[in-house]
């Protein structure tokens, strides 16, 4: 550095504040270490128009990302709309980034299924095309590759599909360069003896999916909620039709490629009254609510090189969150517990209307909205980093042309809906089967 | 610690056994002269450490011309505060690189230690941090200063460091729709 590039200008009057060195490393420094909530960058940016061209590059973005690695904010949540992602956002002002913004639809007369969120990416399953979307909300970059050969269009089995996004734990990774997608199936509807259930692995980095793996699931079940990861391998819950209730848990280990259905501690209603936790030390947990209280479990290897499930903790919920008398009264409807963020290791879950966040080693909470909209609430953290060097506009930005109110989503008419379709399905080919018995 | 010594001081200086100094002499750009530990010095400022390995030192006192007396003592008193203080697990990974490493906060001394300084005294320390590859006191000053925007509209920033507002009344007026949300306290 030259000599006069370290002599900063003085103010000319003593009444006028110092000025900041002279020095894009110094001021780049500087708005490095502005907090990582959404609306940093843009009042930043706003400043004057050299802060706006350090804070629009590129590489700063990706040293921003770096440099905040693990600590993207709470920006609010996703929820499946139509297969379409709505976004609900929970941060104040002005950190609070309007839904339209990041809610993305499923086109007319595509049937999309919204699989998960993770690193900031959403996950999309379109149904019609055959096609897989990995979006970032934030930027509006998709990346769309066609599923595993062996579908058709509107495939039954493609209803109850779950799928995860896993991406490289690299500081100084865009999470959209390099992503792994695993895509999880039954063979459903089949009435066969020795039912299936099936998984595929793709690589962004070599665009190609792996041979299918299966295991025996001995019955007919649904898949619930999205994936958790814990370690390096991926569960999901797995429950039966109707009022069977919770079943097991999958176990898909990513190094193996092993997958295999371990048991459950204790029975749970349905998937809302059961979440799978990652706990202290990356343990697998398992929450399952009933009336108003939640146990909390736990499962660790014994001696004999297998594992079982000892009960952690207890939470009565009446106690911990200011609850109303209607609620408490109404106690048997139970509690559910609508979605859980792994890294924070906190569940969502709502008595009623109101929906709280727990974290569950320090049992805080908070209120995070209130809704009637019974369905997956994805939590989503990310970075908004859309600070752009001509302009602030980013083309996908207004991608829904109806804003509804998180209040007015008060139904629970679609996953009512996918029932129905999948009840028809069985009943067809449930009466096929008849038909080609009886011939 | 400054030493600022006399002549004679200074001369006495000289005669300690160069090779076995465990102190090195800089010397500011108003000619005062401070003298810090070789070790704190080394571990702390990529560039000392490498004039000290390249024999680059002078015993009379190296100049540093682009470091005012102002910011050099306050490179030198924090250097010695960081030797006598117990590194934690941050500090001493706070080695890896300054501008993409995990972000560490400041330590209680740390904070303290930027905390009383003037802004002016502390855009010449970040100045100084910067020259001398001095990590940790990049990070601690860097985040002072961007603390100082905590809570503030851009008019306030601007304000606050002194800073020309170059946009057109149109430009500001279309970021501003643009990303009304991101404003919507102002």
């Amino acid at each position: 550095m030259s000599e006069s590039s370290m002599r900063r200008r003085r103010p000319s009057s003593p009444e006028l504040a110092a000025p900041l060195p002279d020095n894009d490393d110094i001021l780049r420094g500087i708005l490095l270490r502005l907090p990582p909530l959404p609306s940093s960058l843009p009042r930043a940016s706003l400043v004057c128009k050299r802060w706006r061209r350090l804070l629009s590059d590129p590489r700063f973005l990706r040293r921003f990302r770096a440099f905040h690695h693990r600590q993207a904010p709470l920006l609010g949540f996703f929820i499946d709309y139509s297969g379409g992602t709505y976004f609900i956002p929970t941060l104040e002002p002005p950190d609070r980034i309007p839904s339209a913004r990041l809610s993305l639809d499923a086109p007319y007369h595509k049937a999309w299924s919204f699989l998960c969120c993770r690193h900031g990416l959403t996950l999309i399953l379109n149904r019609t095309d055959l096609e897989i979307i990995v979006c970032d909300p934030i930027t509006g970059d998709q990346r769309c590759f066609a599923i595993p050969p062996g579908f058709k269009r509107h495939d039954p089995r493609l209803v109850n599909c779950r799928g995860a996004l896993l991406c490289d734990d690299h500081a100084s990774r865009v999470p959209l360069e390099a992503f792994k997608v695993v895509l999880l199936w039954t063979d459903g509807l089949q009435l066969d003896t020795d039912p299936q259930m099936f998984a595929s692995f793709y690589e962004s980095e070599t665009g190609v999916w792996s041979n299918i793996i299966s295991t025996s699931i001995k019955a007919h079940h649904w898949l619930g909620k999205p994936s958790i990861l814990v370690k390096n391998s991926l569960y999901w819950l797995l429950h039966g039709f109707g009022n069977n209730g919770l079943i097991g848990v999958v176990e898909l280990d990513l190094d193996s490629k092993n997958l295999a259905v371990i048991d459950t501690p204790a029975h749970a209603l349905s998937s809302f009254h059961a979440q799978i936790l990652r706990m202290e030390d990356s343990r697998l947990g398992l929450a399952i609510s009933s009336e108003l209280s939640i146990q909390a479990w736990e499962r660790k290897a014994n001696y004999e090189g297998g594992a079982r499930w000892t009960l952690q903790k207890t939470i009565e919920l009446d106690k911990l969150l200011p609850l109303g008398p209607d609620i408490v009264m109404g106690s048997w409807m139970s509690v559910k517990i609508y979605g859980y963020d792994e890294d924070g290791n906190a569940i969502i879950v709502s008595p009623g209307r109101e929906f709280f966040m727990i974290q569950l080693k320090s049992l805080q909470f908070r209120k995070l909205f209130e809704s009637t909209n019974i369905t997956v609430y994805h939590p989503y953290k990310s970075f908004f980093t859309g600070v752009n060097s001509l302009s602030f506009t980013v083309s996908h930005c207004c991608n829904r042309f109806h804003m509804l109110k998180l209040e007015t989503i008060n139904n629970t008419l679609f996953p009512c809906f996918i029932e129905a379709i999948l009840f028809l399905h069985i009943f067809t080919e449930f009466s096929e089967r008849l038909c080609q018995g009886s011939a | 610690m400054e030493v600022d010594k006399g002549k004679g001081e200074a001369e006495e200086t000289r005669k300690v056994a160069e090779a076995d100094r465990d102190t090195v002499t800089l010397k500011s750009s108003d000619g005062k002269l401070f003298e810090v530990s070789k070790e704190a010095a080394a571990r702390l400022s990529t560039v000392l450490a490498g004039m000290i390995a390249g024999g680059s030192i002078d015993d009379n006192g190296t100049d540093l011309k682009q470091i005012g007396s102002e910011a050099l003592e306050n490179v030198v008193d924090y250097c010695n505060k960081h030797a006598n203080s117990i590194p934690s697990a941050a500090l001493i990974s706070s080695s890896i690189s300054f501008n993409t490493a995990p972000f560490k906060e400041p330590e209680e001394w740390e904070r303290k230690f930027v905390d009383r300084l003037s802004h002016d005294a502390l855009f010449d320390l970040v100045e100084a941090a910067n020259f001398l590859g001095m990590e940790r006191l990049l990070d601690v000053t860097c985040h002072k200063i961007s603390e100082m925007m905590k809570g503030k509209s851009p008019d306030q920033i601007r304000e606050v460091f002194n800073i020309k507002n170059d946009y057109t009344k149109e430009e500001l007026e279309e970021i501003r729709q643009e990303l009304a949300w991101a404003f919507y306290d102002d």
